[in-house]
């Protein structure tokens, strides 16, 4: 086994830096310095400034000078949606090997050139992903061992009980609708700032990933036919900007599996820890009904803050087990858990599924 | 005292909502009985769905004069509907058709929680039902037997009919499986409202496994076997027994029920109302049949 550690570059932290500090959590990887382009605004700057301070590495205003001069292997992006894809293709023809925050992309055509890129380059790329929560790892095992034999059916329930902002129906008459981009850099506070960047995005294109890539790693099937419903019922911000905040996607697989996502930020009140996610698998053999939270612990207390979770997850060796993969992927020359050709799968069912939402029919994934 | 003929499979049940009703008296009678030995000194009768209760029986019962209590199933078609309201109305006696599944107490109380307005307005309303293979003899092999009920809750929950259908499934037959059917529907609902419903019977023989979510606006519910979920160990893995919500579902619809007769309550909307759940079945099978999404 390798032990050689991988010097890390993270290309914009602006959206969230969970994605570095999450491959930080492997000894195998070295974060070394922060960068970005020079002409962001002043907050992302600061933003990038704080994750630098923070490992105690410099922050530069220069991408390509960053990646030439501290001869790192792994670029981390982590930047305003719109811009996911041009630093990975920037970091790929560099010769890194990328780390990607969700959403693949905001585009068909900026997807395809991501995925041309990283396969032309052979670097090797990993979509940032909950499948290595521990039940969900269990459930890969009970499938992988046959528990329930053939999957025919896979349904998701993916709910964050998070606000953002204030509720659908508060704004009032003659006030201005809410600016998305204005309101993800002040929700930046609390983390529910689901959607950086400047075009808006509903649930669907920022969280299906990871739904999707529950499907996609415990069916191993592709999608065909998706029919989808999706609405603003929840958050003003989402109602102003046209986007949803909640969508159901009925799923027609390779081999006649079929299946369903539920996927939605419905409000902190809708869930005492932070949202319902569950998986349900039908196979020709049994079924299994996993909830993505367990190992969980109780914890309650007198004036505990309202946000705090009741049922606190432990044992979550999520991004270890990521940059792990990673690591592997690299070392072996392997493909990671969820590779660039993978995640463009998920980006066209996200894509055929928000045209079913539009047009009211069932759309084929292309 | 409103005395009940309870047509039904399950005694025992019976026997335990018996002494639990107030101003009803309980009598067991069995499907098929002859004309000849109806018990004609009850006032109504109650067909509970355990049995195949055919359209013809009812139709005799409201002919006698009895009032009729038809628990949803597999006899329930335009046919039955129709005849039911209009003989009934010939007859001067009530019939109601009813879904069990509104008197669940978790449904119950989910339903006290809307109606307060607790959760806000309800946009997803989210039902798995998966049952037994060793149900496939016993259950009626249409689409709508298999999912009225559910399609009727959800209405029921969001508080309206749906505006688009769109249904994919498996039968039993293909190769390599061993039997019983998927369904799964999705439905579109006025003002953005939408359901997802999953039935199957591809359980392996035992215990069935429901669950039922209602997202609103301002809250949500979940009504989920997975947390009824009681574990017994006996060396191995653990078994997960469910502690079930009990007859109370029973007393209540059935009291419910001999309110309303007492009352002189006018019970034909609730038979009127499945008019409306049983279009929205015929789309689910167009939907299936064609792999396309239906407009209402």
């Amino acid at each position: 086994m390798s032990s050689r550690r991988f010097r890390c570059a993270v290309l914009s932290a602006i959206k969230h830096d969970y994605v570095a500090r999450g491959m930080a959590s492997h000894p195998r990887f070295e974060l070394v310095v922060v960068a970005d382009d020079p002409d962001i605004p002043d907050w992302a700057h600061e933003r990038n400034q704080q994750l630098a301070d923070a490992y105690r590495i410099p922050y530069t205003r220069n991408i390509e000078q960053a990646l030439a001069e501290y001869n790192v292997e792994v670029a981390i992006i982590s930047p305003e949606a719109q811009r996911h894809c041009d630093l990975s293709i920037r970091a790929a023809l560099a010769g890194m090997h990328v780390v990607q925050d969700k959403p693949l992309a905001v585009s068909r055509s900026e997807a395809d050139r991501l995925v041309q890129t990283i396969e032309k380059s052979r670097a090797k790329f990993l979509m940032w992903n909950r499948n290595f929560f521990p039940a969900v790892i269990h459930a890969r095992q009970q499938i992988a061992a046959g528990a329930i034999g053939r999957p025919l059916a896979m349904h998701v329930d993916f709910y964050f009980a998070k606000n953002a902002g204030p509720p659908k129906g508060t704004r009032r008459p003659g006030d201005p609708p809410l600016d998305w981009q204005a309101h993800q850099i002040a929700a930046h506070v609390d983390g529910s700032d689901g959607g950086l960047g400047r075009q808006p995005m509903g649930e669907l294109s920022i969280e299906g990933i990871y739904p999707l890539a529950f499907l996609q790693l415990l069916t191993g099937a592709s999608v065909r036919r998706v029919f989808a419903r999706c609405a603003a019922h929840f958050h003003q911000v989402n109602a102003d900007n046209g986007v949803e905040d909640l969508a159901t996607v009925t799923l027609e697989m390779d081999d006649g599996l079929v299946g369903s996502v539920a996927v939605g930020r419905i409000g902190a009140a809708s869930h005492p820890s932070g949202g319902e996610i569950k998986l349900h698998i039908l196979g020709t053999e049994g079924a299994l009904v996993v909830t993505e939270a367990r190992p969980d612990v109780g914890i309650y207390y007198r004036d505990q803050p309202v946000k705090e979770a009741r049922q606190q997850r432990v044992a979550n060796d999520n991004s270890f087990l990521l940059a792990d993969n990673f690591a592997q992927a690299i070392d072996q020359d392997g493909e990671t858990i969820l590779g660039a050709r993978a995640s463009h799968a998920i980006f066209a069912t996200v894509e055929a599924a928000l045209a079913s939402c539009c047009s009211g029919q069932v759309v084929e994934v292309r | 005292m409103i005395r009940l003929a309870i047509e039904s499979g399950e005694q025992e049940v019976w026997n335990e909502v018996a002494p639990r009703l107030r101003g009803a008296s309980v009598e067991l009678i069995h499907d098929g009985l002859p004309p000849d030995s109806l018990p004609h000194h009850c006032d109504a009768v109650v067909f509970d769905g355990s049995t195949d209760a055919r359209a013809e029986n009812v139709e005799r019962w409201l002919r006698a004069g009895k009032h009729v209590l038809l628990v949803t199933g597999s006899c329930l078609s335009y046919d039955v509907v129709e005849l039911g309201l209009g003989v009934a109305s010939q007859c001067a006696v009530q019939l109601a058709i009813v879904n069990p599944d509104h008197y669940l107490p978790s449904r119950q109380a989910i339903r006290r929680q809307l109606d307060a307005g607790n959760l806000g307005e309800p946009v997803l309303v989210r039902i798995h039902r998966w049952e037994s293979t060793a149900t496939e003899n016993s259950q009626p092999r249409g689409l709508l037997g298999l999912m009225v009920r559910d399609l009727e809750m959800a209405s029921w929950l969001i508080g309206s009919q749906p505006n688009s259908v769109f249904c994919v499934g498996r039968t039993g037959d293909e190769s390599g499986s061993t039997s019983g059917r998927i369904v799964q529907v999705h439905l579109g609902f006025a003002h953005g409202a939408m359901a997802l419903l999953d039935w199957t019977n591809r359980l392996p023989p035992g215990d069935r496994y429901q669950t039922l979510s209602v997202i609103g606006s301002a809250g949500a519910a979940y009504a989920d076997d997975h947390q009824n979920m009681q574990l017994l160990y006996r060396g191995g893995h653990p078994k997960a027994l469910r502690t079930d919500e009990g007859v109370q579902q029973w007393v209540t619809m059935v009291q419910e029920f001999v309110g309303g007769v007492e009352a002189g309550r006018d019970l034909s909307t609730s038979v009127a109302a499945w008019r409306e759940v049983l279009t929205v079945t015929q789309a689910v099978e167009r939907s299936i049949e064609s792999r396309q999404a239906i407009l209402l």
